[in-house]
Order: structure tokens, then C-alpha cells, then sequence
């Protein structure tokens, strides 16, 4: 390999040998790079990791599902001004279940349901708690397919047309109310009305964003009407019969949509369709350009960490003057020179890089367990990317950086260096 | 959140550009040796090098704290008129805790890694760092 040729063993041992005689500086600019190396591997094992976190809570809901939610006309979907006033009590009443049969007879529309939150304090002889209560339709676990049951059976659509008191537990709330005893049958009360058990969902497992096992669904007729006193929905949840002719089924959505509210301006839309890949899209698009914008502080700190070589590589090219000079004198050419520093510097960024992705690796691997310990379904996979890029910062910092020295130090001129001092 | 994990992050370099400072301080006492003996021979206390050697980082870091808000200052007024040229509202502003945050930022550091570079200066004897070399 042209890498081990003669010269270049040579450069090597000359920088081994310098490296090893000045241990202090040596150390200090290694740690540099350490800690520059370090950071870039775990920064980009972090970006990794809340990437896939997202895409698996975002999966969760599933991959084919369509969501229509009410929005403010004239903002943005994603806009603050759309988020700000619904959050300060602007209520968009227009979403009905009128829309969401109309939604459920369209063509690539395999089942749908509409839905609300709301909240409530449920008790029961002496356990009292709030509770989310998750509003939706009879069809929700056909859309929904990771709403499976342990017990019982989902609500039925004569129990939701007839504002039945019924509700569906998930695993944490029945926990919580019912402990190991049975709960099918047995009644809550919610509003001072007591509702009857049907059903015990199966655990989806911690859900991030919120926890899904401490839901209590109830019918939507029943929490619009009997809980919440209103008659419209937040939301209508969709699933495709047949997931790539998403972008027709889009399309399809929003004109049956506009036709039954009657907007003829999409600006004006009280209403926004996201679809599953979409909301994954631009998740990523945010993280991948927010993981790029750490990338590039973190390498900061090897751009600083580099200067630190080069202050280095200077002192010693002073120092080793007369070695210089006597070692032109001897025959060395400028290139044998240039070689013997260059190595120098990569001798210590390569090897500052190599510390840098071991104890990167080290640390995302801690970093992982002691989540999972936690229980937390978050990881910091180590990607092939981070040790390529770990790798090449170092070299291309080490010549960078090691160049400049290099070359003062090549450009000597024996009879000058050997006269000093 | 966010800001807090971003300015962990950018802080980073600043203990590495610290780590380099005490490495060229070291590298710094080492080759003064010779005049370190000296001052002590005339009379100069421990705590007179200590205080030199300090007061030189010192002033590498303040030098370079200064130089850095000012480029800050600059990035940002930058930032800010290409954001308004892409019609976003944006106010240029560089708050003041900011600036005595960089200001006190690298006088800490060049305090921090200048003190084992000074207290190492401080430790030679004027016997030997005269006969050295």
C-alpha cells in the first residue's frame, strides 16, 4: 500500500517519536479532538435515535391512516397562528358526524371514525381520578389496528347512536380502578352517571407523547351529548383501503370537504388532511435539518480543537529548528520534512478520533440502557454515517491544521537553521 | 429545552479552546524557565508568577471574548437582515446578559485552565530554572 511506502514509515516514526517526547502537549491536543469527535458521534447517534422515536410514535396510529382536523381558515396548517388560537379557546364547530359518513362512503375509504377528547374525573367507591376520555365511533378499531382488546368487545353503533353509558377501558385506567379484579360488567361513575364497562384494551406499551393505556373510551355520541354538551367532533380519523392512492384519496377528501361546508376558496378550508407518510415527512424534514444544525456547532469544537494543533505544531517547527536544519543538512528533502510534520499532526488527530468514536459508541450504548432501564423506548443506534464522519473530521482537521506548520517547517533552509542558536 | 441543549453543545468549544490555551501556557512556562529563575533571584514571590502567568491567559481569553461578541454582534445584525429581506418580522437586538455572559464566560476560562500552567511556573525554584540549560 502506498501508505506504508518507505518515506512514509519513516514520517511516521520521526512523528511517533515526537509525539511520545513531549507526552503533556500531546495529551492536550489529543483531548481536544477527543472531545470534538466524541460529540459529533453521539450528537448524530442522538439525531438518529429521536428520528426513529418519532416514526414509531407516529406508526403507532398507523402507516395508511388519513386524519382530518378542524382547522382555523386563512392559517397555515402547521402555523402558529392556526395552533395559538385553538389553544387560546377559538373553537371551530364545523366538523360534524354528517361529515364523517360522507368521508366513510368514499371510494378508497375503508372505515372511519370521527372523535374528541375530553376530560373527567371517573370514581369508584373510594378511587377517584381524571380521566382522558377519548370520544370515537364504533368503527375506531377498524382504523385504528393497533386498538386491540384483552376483554370484552369495543361499543357497538346502536350503543353510540343510542348514547349508550358505556365505555371501553384501556390497561392503566382498569389498573388503576379495578386493580386484578374483574371489570366487565362492573360500572364507573363519570358525571355522577355511572357507565358500564365492556371492554379492557389490550397495552399499546409507553406511547410518548401521551400514554395511550390511560385512555378511557367512551362513544362519541355519549361524550358529545352527555359530557361534553356539544354536537361537533375535532377530528375524523380515516384508514385507505389501499395506502398508495394516497394522494388521490387527499385530494378526494378535501373536495368532499369544501362541498360540504360549502368553501369554495381553499384559503378558507376550516379543515386540514394530514396523512401518516405526510405528518412522517415533514417530522423528518424538521429533525434531519435540526440534527445538521447541532452537527455543525459540535463541529465547533474540532475546528477549535484544530487551532489548538496548529498552535502546537508551530512551537514545536521552533523548537526543532536546528533538528531541521540538520536533518536537510544530512539530505533530507522539503518533502521529506513537510511528510515528517504532516504526520505528526495526523498522528494525533487520528488517534484523538479513534479515542473520540470508541468512547462515543461507549457512551450512546450507556445512554441507551440506562434509558431502557427507564423504560422509555428510545435508543441512540450507532449508524455507519457517524464513524465515517467521526473518521474523516479528524483527518481532514489534522491536515488542515498540521499543512501550514508543515510547510514553515519544509521551507527552512538548512544553512539559516543550523546557524540558529 | 432546546436552547439550554444548544448552548451545552456550543460550550463544548469553549473547553476545548480552553484546553488549547492551558496547553500553550505550559508550553509557554516551559520555555521560560530561565526568566522565571530570574525574577525570583531579584526577589519576585510565588504569587507575583502565579499572578503574571494568570493575568497572560487572562488577557488571551478577554482578547478573544471581546473578539468573539464582536463577531456575534455581527453574525446576528447579518442573521437579521437576511431574515427581514425574506419578509420575515425580526427584530436585531443582542441582549445585554449576553454580552456579560461572554464577558465573564472567558475570563472564567482563562482563569480556569491558566491557574496549573501558573501554579507549575510558580513551583520552580530560582536555583534550578537559572542553571537549566
Amino acid at each position: 500500500m502506498l501508505v506504508f511506502s518507505a518515506k512514509n514509515r519513516r514520517a511516521l516514526w520521526f512523528a511517533f517519536k515526537s509525539a511520545r517526547s513531549h507526552l503533556g502537549r500531546t495529551g492536550l491536543s489529543l483531548l481536544g479532538v477527543v472531545i470534538g469527535v466524541l460529540s459529533v458521534v453521539v450528537v448524530m447517534a442522538l439525531g438518529d435515535g429521536v428520528k426513529d422515536f418519532v416514526s414509531g410514535q407516529v406508526d403507532t396510529f398507523g402507516a395508511d391512516v388519513i386524519q382530518i382536523e378542524v382547522k382555523v381558515p386563512s392559517t397555515g396548517k402547521y402555523s402558529t397562528a392556526n395552533a395559538g388560537s385553538q389553544a387560546q379557546g377559538v373553537r371551530i364547530t364545523t366538523l360534524t358526524l354528517d361529515d364523517e359518513e360522507a368521508i366513510e362512503k368514499l371510494p378508497n375509504i375503508e372505515a372511519a371514525y370521527g372523535g374528541s377528547l375530553g376530560a373527567a374525573r371517573a370514581t369508584l367507591g373510594s378511587t377517584g381520578k381524571q380521566v382522558l376520555l377519548f370520544g370515537t365511533g364504533p368503527d375506531a378499531p377498524k382504523v385504528d389496528l393497533n386498538l386491540r382488546l384483552e376483554q370484552g368487545r369495543f361499543f357497538t353503533r346502536e350503543e353510540d347512536e343510542g348514547q349508550a353509558r358505556v365505555v371501553v377501558l384501556g390497561s392503566e385506567t382498569k389498573e388503576t380502578f379495578f386493580g386484578d379484579r374483574e371489570a366487565i360488567g362492573e360500572s364507573i361513575t363519570l358525571k355522577g352517571e355511572k357507565y358500564r364497562v365492556v371492554g379492557i384494551l389490550a397495552s399499546r406499551g409507553t406511547a410518548g407523547f401521551f400514554n395511550l393505556d390511560a385512555v378511557t373510551y367512551v362513544p362519541i355520541q355519549t361524550l358529545q351529548k352527555k359530557i361534553l354538551g356539544v354536537d361537533y367532533l375535532q377530528f375524523v380519523s380515516a384508514r385507505m383501503a389501499d395506502a398508495d392512492q394516497e394522494t388521490r384519496t387527499v385530494l378526494d377528501l378535501e373536495s368532499l370537504m369544501r362541498r360540504e361546508h360549502d368553501i369554495d376558496d381553499p384559503a378558507k378550508d376550516d379543515f386540514s388532511v394530514t396523512s401518516t407518510r405526510e405528518a412522517k415527512e415533514t417530522i423528518n424534514t424538521v429533525l434531519g435539518g435540526l440534527t445538521i444544525l447541532l452537527i455543525a456547532l459540535t463541529s465547533i469544537s474540532l475546528v477549535v480543537g484544530g487551532v489548538g494543533i496548529m498552535n502546537v505544531m508551530y512551537v514545536s517547527v521552533t523548537e526543532r529548528t536546528s533538528e531541521i536544519g540538520l536533518r536537510k543538512a544530512l539530505g533530507a528533502t522539503s518533502s521529506d520534512i513537510l511528510r515528517q510534520f504532516l504526520a505528526e499532526a495526523l498522528l494525533v488527530t487520528l488517534a484523538g478520533g479513534i479515542l473520540g468514536i470508541l468512547l462515543g459508541v461507549g457512551l450512546s450504548f450507556v445512554a441507551t440502557l440506562i434509558i431502557g432501564h427507564f423504560g422509555y423506548p428510545f435508543t441512540l443506534p450507532l449508524s455507519p454515517a457517524s464513524l465515517l464522519v467521526g473518521a474523516l473530521f479528524s483527518i481532514v482537521v489534522g491536515v488542515a491544521f498540521g499543512l501550514a506548520p508543515a510547510a514553515r517547517a519544509a521551507r527552512l533552509s538548512p544553512m539559516e537553521a543550523l546557524r540558529r542558536e | 429545552m432546546l436552547k439550554y441543549f444548544l448552548i451545552t453543545i456550543a460550550s463544548l468549544s469553549l473547553l476545548v479552546g480552553g484546553i488549547g490555551i492551558m496547553n500553550s501556557m505550559l508550553i509557554a512556562v516551559s520555555q521560560r524557565i530561565r526568566e522565571i529563575g530570574l525574577r525570583k533571584a531579584v526577589g519576585a514571590r510565588s504569587r507575583d508568577i502565579v499572578r503574571q502567568f494568570l493575568i497572560e491567559s487572562v488577557f488571551v481569553t478577554l482578547i478573544g471574548g471581546i473578539l468573539g461578541m464582536l463577531c456575534g454582534a455581527l453574525l446576528t445584525y447579518v442573521a437579521s437582515i437576511i431574515i427581514r429581506a425574506l419578509g420575515y418580522e425580526w427584530q436585531f437586538f443582542v441582549p445585554l446578559a449576553s454580552l456579560l455572559l461572554g464577558f465573564s464566560v472567558s475570563v472564567s476560562i482563562g482563569i480556569l485552565f491558566g491557574l496549573y500552567p501558573a501554579f507549575k511556573a510558580a513551583r520552580v525554584s530560582a536555583m534550578e530554572a537559572l542553571r537549566y540549560e
